[in-house]
């Protein structure tokens, strides 16, 4: 009997002290991240753009359990003016200030040019970059605070292709009238020129004026560079695949996987290499590798892609070689 | 009970078995273990070679990845980075000990310019030579006029990137497996530079040439060299793959050690006992021997101790089984010893037993033959037990054939039949020599059904009888005369009570007394007295009828019952018998007494209830008898006189035993008055008188009180209670009366005169009360005096000591000798008052009277006249010139206490 009774205490003071524990883990809980660096991650664009999202995912899937990570988004893809960018900047800051990251992991050229490039150049911040387009020259990289990963597309194999099933050297590129898209136009237009091909340019700033411009590249080109849709006003995937399968006349390459509903061919860069490349740099500064024994390099990695029902649509055939090997495109899926 | 506590095993037996189960529990253990070993080995040896092949498979596939990369070069010209990462990302995901593979190109010191610009083509941004310090820092590489720079690595990652741009001709191991790879050209693995950013343990060199050919010569080779592929390989997973084993994999300028990388695992135990399995190889990558020894560690796990400890604690089991079942087998041997042991004790017991007593015991079979006997039965039939022993019983025990024990040997065999116990009493054994008294018990064995034989004890009683008989005969016997003894006297008169209280018997007593035996006995000596009371009793038979029952009562005491005739007939016996003392004579030596008789005679009839009684009267009558002058027959009657004084003496002796006991006596004074010529009486002395008070209240007049007490000897301490007494009053009233105390006379007895301790008890007394001892006179009869002269002296003479007066008392009533009278030192004479009573009218007592007077005026003493009753007598005295005069005329006694009432009313006036 007093076993039972010194049991059934015992019972009851377990009952009794058991939630009370859990319950005060659960709202005091041992904060892990205290014991790691701090990691910020600012993206140029915004949450939802697939480039922008692909070079999160990679970032993240390195940093994660490794690294505090804070991130912010500067969204100069929407908001464009001056005003706008300069309050990202300052918010930005105001964020390296008050987080005191053991290391800053920005996105694409918008970061580096209004961010790293006038505040933090050779500061004692550690910047690791991705995503700037073609070249760092400009921004004068490498500096001692700062390394990364410069994005580019594998243009060569891609014109050299374009040129092979179309079997003509005059081109059109076919984007977005924005800054990113003027560059690629360039670096791509001087890879056409190596090979030897004339390549043209349409950058609009809405859906009606690229389909437009679409259909007049159709008219006068032997094939179409497809660049990015980013910021073009009222872009319809679904409108605009099915706008192109039915009035889709030469052969279409991109470097963009997210422009493959309404392109033949892929040669498509992998934004997560970069949000990877990146976050191992981070981790790499973390560990006590100067930035400047990190060296600055391009993307490696790209995918070839087919898109049958636009090919169908301009009546090109392609080798069984190239379509055994190549990716098939389909409105849903995923890589 | 001894055996009991005998060990179950020796010490020598407990050391060898204890050696014997150690040696068994540790052979289990040894055993299991080698066994246990020998399965981990085999198990080890398995795993050690697949081990091994495993090892020698990723060799191969170093070979494998060497000559592939060789080969893609060579038969490819697109191969260059891109489609590198490519497959060294398969390579490294399939192959553990590959880490990374990575091109480095043979630059000529002056193409390093252009050679820049088609790094950063190639998306390697301010490619420049350098050199890695141990750190991991780098360093400008300097000018040379070659250079092996790493243009290329993968996976890659940036910590790979790292190594872009390293000179391997910065670090002269490199330098020499490079050269050494062309010169032979083979694949040459060296030890992991310093600072190198990846985790691997050594770097396999693949040369590539310029053409699609190789060339034939070293220094072609080294001509047309242009750089090469390394692989990075690490051989740490081998040395953490097994818990088993102490690896060790000797690499060019390294040797990997399991302990570094990997717990060797637990230590084992035993490591002495049992060795580990050890294999070595020595396989060759490229141009590059390499060592592998695999190595498992001495001992057996604890998991075989384990075993080892279960194998030894069941052959503990076995072996505690065993000793179990043998102890369980001395036990029982030992119990069956024991109880054979005891079962001998208790025979050898039971036939020490039947050899020793004196009872004879025959064992009978079933059919009547005896199959043991025991002495005492050998004895009693005067056979061997040799002869006895299958003997039917009938046959061997001889059996009067008349008497109790006629059919005895038929009734035993009887009872052997039927089973059932028998007992024969005082059966005659006829013997060659004589005739045996026995008595016979018979008691047969029951087995389950029938009799199993019996045993026949018998018993000598024959002896047992004849002493009880003299036992008998003893206790109520005199052994001197023969004669019934006083138990069997009055075990005889109780039944004749009975008869004449009961039946209306008339029997009678006679109580025989012989006069003056002490007289033979002091003068002849007992054995004349013995022969005397022999004598008396065959007097008494031959005179006595042969119903009658005659007994010495004493030493010189017979009794005679006289049985059934009537009381006139009884004392007409009772009287022949005592007139036949009369010419009785016995004659010892020279001297011949006339020895008589008294006899006292009672009837018994339904008078007498008790035999106390009726004892009582006979004696009653013997003391009368006697009291008459000896040799008379007294006829008791219950109311005659004389009777009656001895009944009331008799029935006075408890009261005086209780008055003493109790302080039942009283003391009174009579006061003596000295007769003064004047004629005048001055009282001077009190004589101190005894009473005893009845349960009545009244006081008992001192003559019948006097006459029991000496007649039953207990005057002597009647006597002492009164000096007892009298000294303390006495002590008492001196103090009262100072210088005129008057003198108090106390009475002696013969009896006291006698006692020779008398005078140490006044002694004590005086000491005790501190009397004057000179107020105190003495008073002795001149019968006592006349009694023991010499002791009479001596008591007299301590008297005169310690200042006391001495009177002699009642003088002239006994027989009273002037002679004696002279050596007499009394101070007093105390004439009897027989004389004195009557000296007025009596001119004889007046005259004897004045004799006594002129005695005792000669002798210097004092007389005192007692029984002076009246005027006259007084004068008559005073005329005679008497001292003193004591009687009623004087004072009648009174309570001693008055005196002290006395003195306070004299005191007073």
């Amino acid at each position: 009997m007093k076993n039972n009774l010194l049991f059934r205490g015992i019972h009851k003071a377990l009952a009794s002290i058991v939630p009370v524990a859990v319950i005060t883990a659960a709202v005091f809980p041992v904060n892990a991240k205290d014991s790691l660096p701090r990691c910020l991650y600012i993206s140029s664009y915004h949450s939802g753009y697939a480039w922008s999202d692909g070079v999160e995912e990679g970032v993240l899937s390195v940093l994660k359990a490794k690294c505090d990570v804070r991130q912010l988004d500067m969204d100069t893809k929407r908001k464009r003016s001056k005003a706008d960018i300069q309050s990202a900047v300052k918010e930005s800051i105001e964020l390296i200030e008050s987080f005191r990251p053991d290391v800053v992991i920005t996105s694409d050229d918008n970061a580096a040019k209004y961010l790293i490039v006038p505040h933090y150049m050779n500061s004692a911040i550690p910047f690791v970059f991705s995503g700037i387009n073609w070249t760092v020259e400009e921004y004068g990289f490498p500096v001692s605070n700062v390394t990364g990963i410069v994005e580019v597309a594998p243009i060569e194999p891609m014109l050299r292709e374009a040129i092979k099933v179309s079997g003509g050297l005059n081109g059109v590129y076919l984007g977005a009238d924005t800054l990113t898209e003027q560059k690629n136009y360039d670096r791509i237009k001087s890879g056409a020129a190596r090979m030897g091909s004339n390549l043209g340019k349409k950058l609009v700033a809405d859906a009606q004026g690229w389909k437009e411009a679409f259909d007049q590249a159709n008219a006068e080109a032997d094939y179409i560079v497809m660049g990015s849709n980013s910021g073009i006003e009222g872009w319809d995937d679904d409108a605009m695949a099915m706008y192109v399968s039915e009035s889709a006349k030469v052969i279409s390459v991109t470097n963009h996987r997210w422009m493959m509903p309404v392109t033949a061919l892929g040669y498509t860069k992998i934004p997560q290499e970069h949000g990877e490349w990146a976050a191992q740099a981070a981790l790499e500064i973390i560990a006590g590798t100067s930035p400047l024994d990190i060296p600055v390099v391009t993307n490696r990695k790209w995918d070839i892609w087919i898109n049958q029902g636009v090919i169908d649509a301009t009546g090109t055939s392609l080798s069984s070689r190239y379509t055994r090997r190549a990716k098939k495109f389909a409105s849903n899926s995923d890589d | 009970m001894k055996n009991s506590q005998e060990p179950l095993f020796s010490k020598k037996e407990c050391f060898i078995g204890g050696i014997v189960v150690a040696f068994f529990v540790v052979a289990a253990g040894y055993f299991s273990l080698l066994r246990e070993h020998a399965i981990e080995q085999a198990q080890t040896k398995k795993e050690a070679q697949g081990y091994i092949q495993n090892f020698n498979d990723t060799i191969n596939e170093v070979a494998g990845v060497r000559a592939s990369l060789a080969t893609l070069y060579r038969v490819t010209n697109e191969f260059g980075s891109d489609e590198l990462d490519l497959y060294t990302e398969e390579l490294v995901g399939t192959l553990d000990s590959i880490k990374s593979v990575g091109r480095y190109d043979h630059i000529k010191s002056a193409d390093i310019d252009s050679f820049a610009s088609l790094m950063t083509e190639r998306g390697i941004y301010q490619f420049e030579l350098k050199a890695l310090n141990i750190d991991g820092s780098t360093y400008p590489a300097g000018a040379r006029e070659y250079h092996d720079a790493v243009v290329s690595i993968s996976p890659f990652n940036p910590r790979a990137a790292r190594l872009i741009g390293v000179d391997l001709t910065r670090e002269q191991s490199l330098t020499d497996a490079v050269s050494e790879a062309v010169e032979f050209d083979k694949a040459v693995l060296t030890g992991y530079p310093p600072g190198w950013p990846q985790v691997a343990d050594s770097l396999l060199f693949i040369p590539t040439y310029a053409g699609r050919y190789i060339p034939k010569t070293a220094d072609s080779r080294a001509m047309q060299q242009d750089g090469g592929y390394f692989v990075e390989l690490s051989f740490q997973r081998f040395l953490r793959q097994s818990n088993i084993f102490t690896t060790e994999i000797r690499l060019p300028g390294a040797t990997l050690k399991r302990s570094a990388f990997a717990d060797v695992g637990e230590p084992r135990v035993l490591p002495g006992l049992f060795s580990g399995y050890k294999a070595e190889i020595h396989p060759v990558i490229g141009n590059t021997e390499v060592g592998l020894t695999v190595r498992s560690q001495d001992g057996v796990s604890k998991a075989c101790l384990l075993h080892a400890a279960l194998w030894m604690f069941a052959a503990l089991l076995l072996s505690l089984i065993a000793i179990a079942f043998i102890v369980r087998d001395r036990r029982s041997n030992l119990h069956r010893r024991n109880a054979q042991k005891s079962l001998e004790q208790e025979r050898q017991i039971a036939l020490t037993t039947l050899e020793a007593i004196n009872d004879s015991v025959f064992t009978l079979s079933p059919d009547g033959e005896i199959s043991y006997v025991n002495p005492a039965g050998e004895t009693m039939v005067q056979q061997d037990a040799d002869e006895l022993r299958g003997m039917n019983v009938k046959a061997a025990i001889p059996v009067a054939l008349s008497g109790a024990g006629k059919n005895a040997i038929d009734e035993i065999e009887s009872s052997l039949e039927e089973g059932c116990p028998t007992v024969l009493k005082e059966i005659e054994l006829l013997t060659d020599n004589a005739v045996t008294q026995v008595d016979c018990a018979f008691t047969p064995f029951i087995g389950n059904e029938d009799t199993d034989g019996g045993v026949l004890v018998m018993r000598d009683v024959g002896q047992e009888r004849a002493l009880t008989k003299k036992l008998e005969h003893l206790a109520t016997h005199d052994s001197l005369t023969g004669l019934f003894n006083r138990y069997y006297f009055e075990l005889e008169l109780e039944e004749m009570v009975k008869g004449a209280t009961e039946r209306g018997e008339i029997h009678a007593v006679c109580y025989i007394d012989l006069d003056q035996f002490k007289i033979v006995n002091d003068t002849c000596g007992h054995q004349a007295g013995d022969k005397l009371l022999v004598q008396i009793t065959n007097h008494l038979k031959s005179n006595c009828r042969s119903t009658d029952v005659l007994a010495r009562l004493g030493g010189d005491e017979f009794g005679l019952l006289i049985k059934n005739c009537d009381e006139k007939e009884c004392e007409a016996i009772a009287q022949r018998l005592h007139e036949t003392f009369q010419s009785f004579y016995f004659v010892s030596g020279e001297r011949t007494f006339a020895i008589r008789a008294c006899f006292g005679f009672v009837a018994i009839n339904r008078a007498y209830d008790h035999v106390s009684d009726i004892l009582a009267a006979a004696d009653i009558a013997c003391y009368s008898a006697k009291d008459r002058g000896r040799n008379e027959m007294f006829v008791f009657r219950p109311g005659c006189e004389e009777t009656t004084q001895r009944q009331g003496e008799l029935n006075i002796l408890p009261k005086l035993q209780n008055a003493l006991s109790v302080n039942n006596f009283v003391l009174f004074v009579q006061p003596i008055a000295e007769i003064l010529p004047n004629g005048t009486n001055d009282v001077a002395k009190y004589e101190i008188l005894l009473r005893m008070r009845d349960d009545d209240g009244s006081l008992i007049t001192p003559y019948c009180l006097i006459k029991a007490a000496e007649r039953y000897d207990l005057m002597k301490e009647i006597d002492r209670w009164v000096i007892k007494q009298a000294f303390r009053y006495i002590a008492e009233l001196q103090v009262l009366y100072g210088d005129q105390m008057p003198m108090f006379s106390i009475n002696l007895s013969g009896q006291s005169v006698m006692d020779q301790d008398l005078i140490g008890y006044i002694r004590s007394k005086v000491s005790e009360t501190n009397v004057q001892t000179n107020r105190i006179c003495f008073e002795i009869t001149e019968t006592a005096a006349m009694s023991d002269m010499t002791q009479a002296l001596e008591l007299l003479e301590f008297l005169h000591s310690v200042g006391s007066k001495v009177a002699l008392d009642d003088f002239g009533a006994g027989e009273c000798s002037f002679g004696y009278l002279k050596n007499l030192p009394v101070d007093y004479l105390k004439i009897d008052g027989q004389f004195v009573k009557d000296i007025d009218t009596c001119q004889v007592h007046k005259e004897m009277i004045i004799f006594v007077q002129k005695v005792a005026n000669l002798l210097d003493m004092q007389t005192v006249a007692e029984f002076v009753e009246n005027e006259s007598i007084l004068n008559c005295l005073r005329e005679l010139d008497i001292d003193y005069a004591q009687g009623y005329h004087i004072s009648k006694p009174f309570n001693i206490t008055e005196l002290k009432e006395q003195f306070v009313i004299q005191k007073a006036a």
